[in-house]
């Protein structure tokens, strides 16, 4: 299914972008004249407006043609001007090669080796190579009569800065979150675990957009097998574009047709700091500040990073409601309806008056009432988000309320109905994860209908369908229930309760696999020498 | 790859047949097409047997009961009846629909009536479609209506709980807790002591004008003019009524049932005549039995624990002789009504304590021996011993009385 | 045969559930009336029994499945109808479930349903289950074990809270005699279900740790007898040995008298979802156990192929097998007898005693 998707894509976006692309221009070499090569390199950028090209002559006693360009916006311009316009316009007291004229090449050499103060200088024999760094923000420096070009390090240009995360808020934790700059973002990794082990492997991806990629793991505690999967996995991506880590889970994902997410996403430094150090590897796309985490399991989406920052028995105990709440949301609207539909004699004599009360006005049958509320929030919902800031809060306040209200007394609706609905929505909001909160939105609906058609025996019948389902998943390798099932008796201290931190002695047992003492009280060593 | 596809190939097949499914769901009921039934009510009907039973179900309106959506339309009643004659239950039930606006349901009953008439003949049959169909549940109380039909009963409007079943049920429970004289007997209850052999039953009346009970303005008057009362202990017999038993002996049956909780004793003072109330405020009793020379000799131990809540004369309650004297009165007061009982269900040939079992227990061999002839010849003959054991804890808040 | 791991916990779980089963809900030993936890006792024990003749014979053979190694003993022809034999009997008796659970749910709770929806929903379930392969079905009991120790902790703990629970009714103890007793102790408690264990020698080779078979075996035989006694003991209590003989569903009639501050009431939810669950796990242990026969006597290549037509052969036969559900119980009862004690009794001592005698011979031999 997979190549299936693949062939599709493909097809499409080739037939659009081969065309205009003219690979012949950028495959040649650069040439020895000045002005030829820079005809070429405007050629092939179709004369972009912000391409800034400066042609001037060096200082003595070279006396020599050369040129800069830059891309307006990637560079920072004191940057370029401080180390490489400076430099190169600056007079020197060189003593070589008197008397005898500087060859282009011998003066190629010297800027590069003593005059060039940025600090990291590339060369770049062909137009393609040259167009690349050129476009991830470094200064070209061409010299006429050189047919090579130096590309000088002055990445800069308006970036975002660190900011507290959006959507995983954090009490007493720090507040920092990802920016859409790679470098940024493992520099947070990078300041969290100052071992050396901790490791970075950069590969780029996207034919046309050249994302990079980065996969962050420690060495030694992270599984070989694991990393080499991941590391096949983004190999066999061979797209035209990387839209974002997104493009990237659904490419590495292990079975795309399961509701379940099976990577994790977070906007959290600690949170992937912690994870690695369990042995996991984060996949970091240029350009998204969410990056993604292999192997999950299906416990970790009701695990936030406040959880490590508070009390074990508070943390325990949220824990605890997070996952009635997964289940409130899951089967409330179902249950719901089986009962007032096929099983009414289940329910306690007073209550049933009451429900049977308001429901002689309603003119609906349960199920289409409760689809059609149901449907109502979630249109409610996407509005929300969709919604400018400052109008957002009074539509939802008004949409729920008046909404709600109107329909209730108008008869349309029967309020039982319309608390069942919030109680499921508010239940949903619980999920620290938004892709799980999206799984249950979907598996929400097809409990429903299963209720509506067989009642609880139907709502039975689906649970053993789902936990079957899930029970066969596996996210890289780990099955997805652990450690429910298989049973890892060990690994139960961070699965639902949290137990004190002095008692976590262990790592997750499938992630790890070797190296699994996170405490080493006896020995003393460092991450690398524990049990096997 | 091909399980995969075949995975798959499931999946929607299962999508398929729960759409072709959901065509005819065939259980899904909609709240609104069920008529609720709150209570039934079993009287004999004619003698055809065409006739046999006439059945009355009394089915409440919810938005009247639950206060309602309209603003509360309180000349409407909360309830309504109908009644129908047929050779089975099921017959009868089946014709009401002609009359009621919905299919019944009956998983809600709250009460069963069975009409006096109807005990007297027979009642033994009744229950077995409670048992059986699975609509019904059993643990509704039974009681039997003395001196009217059970459909007179069921058309008796009350106040302070809109649903007359409900009235009568929690009517049925206060007096089982708080007064003790009447036991509540379940439908479950009653089939598996009918099976064995003889039960008692509460029973219910009706006090006043029952042709007023039938009007919502009964609910509205301050003193109703129909009301209902729980009153009396019928004393069945092979399914047939065959006694009732009222006030100190029907409390007697609830004494050795150990299900007594609460109660009010009174005993005498020198000057008057039951004058002292004690409030009796726990209860236990035993029932032991052996087997001497072939004869069953049963033991009912009773413990009681009480305070004196009030007293009509002025005796010296800061005096432990005092209460010692009353604690000897307590015991004899508790005997001598418990004796009582045992006395008139021994005449009646009724064991409805369940005594035979007891021996059974004690000695399946001897047991075995006597089994048909106990209620008959036996159980009339044994000799039951009853031993009481009051206490008396407090006297409330105040030690010596006003009075002088 | 698939590659596939089960591990000791699963595997309890697996064989708990199943012993459950349908056992749990209807009135099971009830021919011992007062004494039926007596007679389930004594039947648990006969299973264990059967335990070491099927031990004996795994140990022999680690990894055949029955249907295997009755060829090795007995010879390719007689082997295979033994085979044959023991395929039909898994087929019949997971026919049984299916068609005992429909008969559940309709008496009880949904009556206008018709058997064949609640049939074909049913196997449909459990062959998708086992198409993901037998690992998937282990880990599913791992989770499911929990929820159904869950409600069965509630259910009793509800039962013993609400008063019901009358110590007297089971007395006086051995009211008949031992006769009825032993007689339904061997006649009834030791096949139903412990004989039916015998599903389990299709599974064993898929244990990871042969070494644990003993183990696992002998703490579920031990907890589920444990269960389905005490479940017998408390059924009697609440409702007496009269009601009890004549219920059909007597489980869910105790649980209905559960009603503690007039709200917790109505539980019949609790009894109906673990009937779901254990049932569940029964069909799917006899479905599986047919399938592997199928595929080894028949040389398929796997399993899946064979699924969804061993299905539809379930949800027909269900439909068939009896007409009204008096005559289907007692088809069950004493019907069945003879083709099941020769399948879970006659046969593997057979070709135990024929297996031993051969290895005797060989060891002599060399």
């Amino acid at each position: 299914m997979n190549d299936a998707w693949n062939r599709m894509f493909k097809k499409k976006t080739q037939k659009v972008f081969n065309d205009e692309i003219d690979s012949s221009s950028i495959e040649q070499d650069l040439g020895h004249s000045l002005e030829d090569n820079i005809i070429n390199i405007k050629e092939a950028l179709g004369h972009s407006g912000d391409l800034i090209i400066r042609e001037f002559e060096m200082g003595k006693p070279f006396m020599h043609k050369v040129a800069t360009i830059y891309v307006n916006g990637l560079t920072d311009k004191d940057l370029m001007g401080n180390l490489v316009i400076e430099k190169l316009m600056a007079d020197t007291n060189v003593v070589e090669n008197e008397g005898e004229a500087w060859a282009p090449s011998q003066i190629g050499i010297y800027i590069k080796d003593h005059l060039l103060t940025a600090t990291h200088v590339e060369v770049a024999i062909d137009l393609k190579k040259l167009l690349s760094l050129l476009l991830t923000g470094q200064t070209i420096v061409l010299i006429n009569g050189l047919n090579q070009a130096f590309g000088c390090a002055s990445q800069g240009g308006e970036l975002r800065s660190i900011q507290e995360p959006t959507t995983e808020n954090s009490v007493r934790g720090p507040k920092e979150s990802f920016t859409e700059s790679l470098i940024t973002n493992t520099s947070l990794i990078r300041r969290r675990i100052k071992s050396p082990n901790l490791w970075l492997e950069t590969k780029e991806l996207g034919k046309i957009t050249q994302t990079v990629i980065g996969v962050m793991y420690i060495n030694g505690i992270a599984n070989e097998k694991l990393i080499n999967e991941v590391r096949e996995r983004l190999d066999k991506i061979d797209v035209d574009e990387i839209q974002g880590s997104n493009t990237i889970e659904e490419w590495i994902a292990d079975d795309t047709f399961t509701p379940w997410p099976t990577i994790m996403v977070t906007e959290r430094p600690d949170v992937v700091s912690g994870n690695l150090l369990e042995g996991r590897v984060a996949i970091f796309v240029d350009g998204t500040p969410i990056p993604l985490i292999v192997p999950t399991t299906w416990n970790q989406f009701f695990q936030t990073a406040e959880d490590y920052y508070l009390r074990w028995n508070i943390s325990g105990f949220l824990r605890f409601i997070r996952i009635i709440s997964f289940l409130i949301t899951l089967l409330g609207p179902s249950l719901f309806i089986a009962f007032l539909s096929f099983h009414p004699e289940l329910i306690p004599t007073p209550l049933l008056i009451n429900l049977a009360a308001q429901r002689q006005a309603i003119p609906f049958p349960v199920i289409i009432e409760a689809l059609l509320m149901e449907f109502t929030f979630e249109v409610l919902r996407e509005a929300g988000v969709r919604m400018p800031r400052p109008v957002g809060q009074a539509v939802s306040i008004v949409g729920a309320l008046v909404l709600g209200e109107a329909a209730v007394s108008a008869g349309i609706v029967s309020s039982a109905m319309v608390i069942v609905v919030a109680a499921t929505a508010i239940a949903s909001f619980t999920i620290p994860h938004y892709s799980m909160t999206d799984a249950v939105r979907l598996l929400r609906f097809i409990m429903m209908l299963l209720a509506s058609t067989f009642g609880l025996y139907g709502i039975g019948l689906g649970v053993i369908l789902l936990v079957s389902h899930t029970v066969g998943l596996r996210s890289f390798g780990i099955p997805y229930l652990s450690p429910f099932a298989p049973l890892i008796v060990a690994d139960q201290k961070d699965a639902i309760l949290r137990i004190p931190i002095p008692f976590m002695r262990k790592r997750p047992h499938l992630v790890s696999q070797k190296n699994t003492n996170r405490i080493n009280t006896k020995k003393g060593g460092q991450i690398g020498e524990g049990n096997e | 790859m091909n399980s995969l596809l075949i995975q798959r190939s499931y999946k929607i097949l299962l999508c398929v047949l729960s759409i072709l499914f959901t065509s005819g769901c065939w259980d899904s009921n909609e709240l609104q097409d069920f008529s609720i039934i709150s209570g039934i009510g079993i009287d004999k009907g004619g003698d055809d047997p065409e006739d046999r039973f006439r059945t009355t179900v009394q089915i409440i309106n919810p938005s009247i009961v639950s206060g309602g959506q309209q603003g509360g339309n309180v000349q409407s009643s909360p309830v309504t009846t109908f009644s129908e004659t047929g050779s089975t239950l099921k017959e009868a039930l089946r014709k009401i629909s002609n009359e009621a606006p919905a299919e019944l349901f009956f998983p809600h009953i709250q009460i069963m009536l069975i009409g006096e008439e109807l005990a007297k003949d027979g009642m033994k049959e009744l229950f077995d479609v409670i048992e059986r169909d699975p609509k019904f549940r059993v643990l509704f109380p039974v009681l039997i209506v003395k001196g009217h039909t059970a459909e007179d009963a069921l058309k008796v409007s009350t106040s302070l709980r809109p649903v007359p079943s409900a009235n009568i049920e929690g009517s049925l429970e206060s007096s089982k807790e708080i007064w003790g004289e009447f036991q509540s007997t379940r439908a479950d209850q009653a089939i598996m002591k009918l099976a064995e052999g003889s039960v008692a039953i509460t029973g219910i009346q009706i006090n006043g004008k029952v042709e007023k009970g039938n009007q919502t303005a009964n609910m509205q008057e301050i003193s109703q003019s129909a009301k209902l009362e729980i009153k009396g202990l019928a004393i069945i017999r092979d399914g047939k009524l065959e006694k009732w038993l009222e006030g100190d002996p029907a409390r007697g049956v609830v004494w050795v049932n150990n299900e007594m909780e609460q109660t009010v004793m009174n005993l005498d003072c020198p000057e008057k005549k039951d004058a002292v109330a004690i409030d009796i405020g726990r209860a236990k009793s035993g029932i032991k039995v052996k087997v001497k020379k072939d004869k069953p000799v049963i033991t009912i131990k009773i413990n009681a624990e009480g305070d004196v809540l009030e007293t009509h004369c002025p005796i010296e309650l800061d005096k432990d002789k005092t209460i010692k004297r009353l604690e000897n009165q307590l015991s004899k007061e508790i005997k001598d009504e418990v004796m009582t009982t045992i006395k008139t269900v021994q005449e009646e040939k009724t064991d409805v304590f369940g005594f035979g079992e007891y021996i059974n227990i004690e000695d399946k061999n001897y047991w075995k021996k006597i089994k048909d002839k106990w209620e008959e010849e036996i159980f009339p003959e044994s000799k039951v011993n009853v031993e009481v054991n009051a206490t008396i804890r407090r006297t409330g808040m105040k030690v010596k009385s006003y009075i002088k | 045969m698939e590659k596939a791991k089960v591990n000791g916990i699963q595997l309890f779980a697996l064989m708990f559930m199943f012993n459950l089963g349908t056992a749990v809900v209807v009135s099971y030993g009830i021919g011992a009336k007062k004494d039926a936890w007596l007679a389930i006792l004594l039947g648990m024990s006969i299973g264990f029994c059967l335990f070491f003749i099927y031990y004996r014979l795994f140990c022999h053979y680690p990894k055949l499945p029955i249907t295997g190694y009755a060829r090795k003993i007995l010879g390719n022809y007689f082997g295979w109808i033994i085979g044959l034999f023991y395929v039909l009997y898994f087929l019949q008796i997971a026919t049984r479930q299916v068609r005992d659970f429909s008969e559940l749910i309709v008496s009880s709770t949904m009556t206008e349903t018709p058997l064949l929806a609640i049939q074909i929903s049913f196997v449909l379930v459990i062959c998708y289950v086992l198409n993901q392969g037998i690992e998937v079905l282990a880990r599913t009991a791992e989770v499911f074990i929990v929820i159904l120790f869950l409600l069965g902790a509630a259910g009793n703990f509800l039962i013993l809270v609400s008063g019901e629970f009358e110590l007297h009714n089971l007395r006086p103890f051995l009211e008949n005699g031992w006769k009825p007793i032993l007689s339904t102790a061997v006649l009834e408690s030791s096949h139903f279900p412990f004989g039916e264990m015998v599903v389990f020698t299709m599974l064993l080779p898929y244990l990871n740790k042969s070494g644990s078979v003993k183990k696992v075996w002998m703490s579920a035989l031990l907890l589920s007898g444990l269960a389905l006694s005490w479940t017998a003991s408390l059924n009697i209590a609440v409702l007496g040995v009269d009601v009890m003989e004549r219920t059909t569903f007597p489980t869910l009639a105790t649980i209905g008298k559960v009603n503690l501050l007039d709200f917790i009431q109505r539980l019949d939810v609790i009894v109906v979802f673990t009937m779901l669950i254990t049932v569940f796990f029964k069909g799917s242990l006899f479905i599986y156990g047919a399938v592997i026969g199928i595929v080894d006597l028949f040389k398929l290549k796997n399993h899946q192929q064979i699924l969804l037509p061993v299905g539809g052969i379930i949800i027909v036969s269900a439909m068939t097998i009896a007409t009204n559900f008096s005559g289907y119980m007692e088809e069950g009862k004493e019907g069945l007898r003879p083709l099941v004690f020769a399948l879970f009794l006659y046969f593997p001592v057979l070709m135990l005693i024929v297996s031993t005698i051969r290895k005797r011979l060989k060891q002599k031999t060399n």
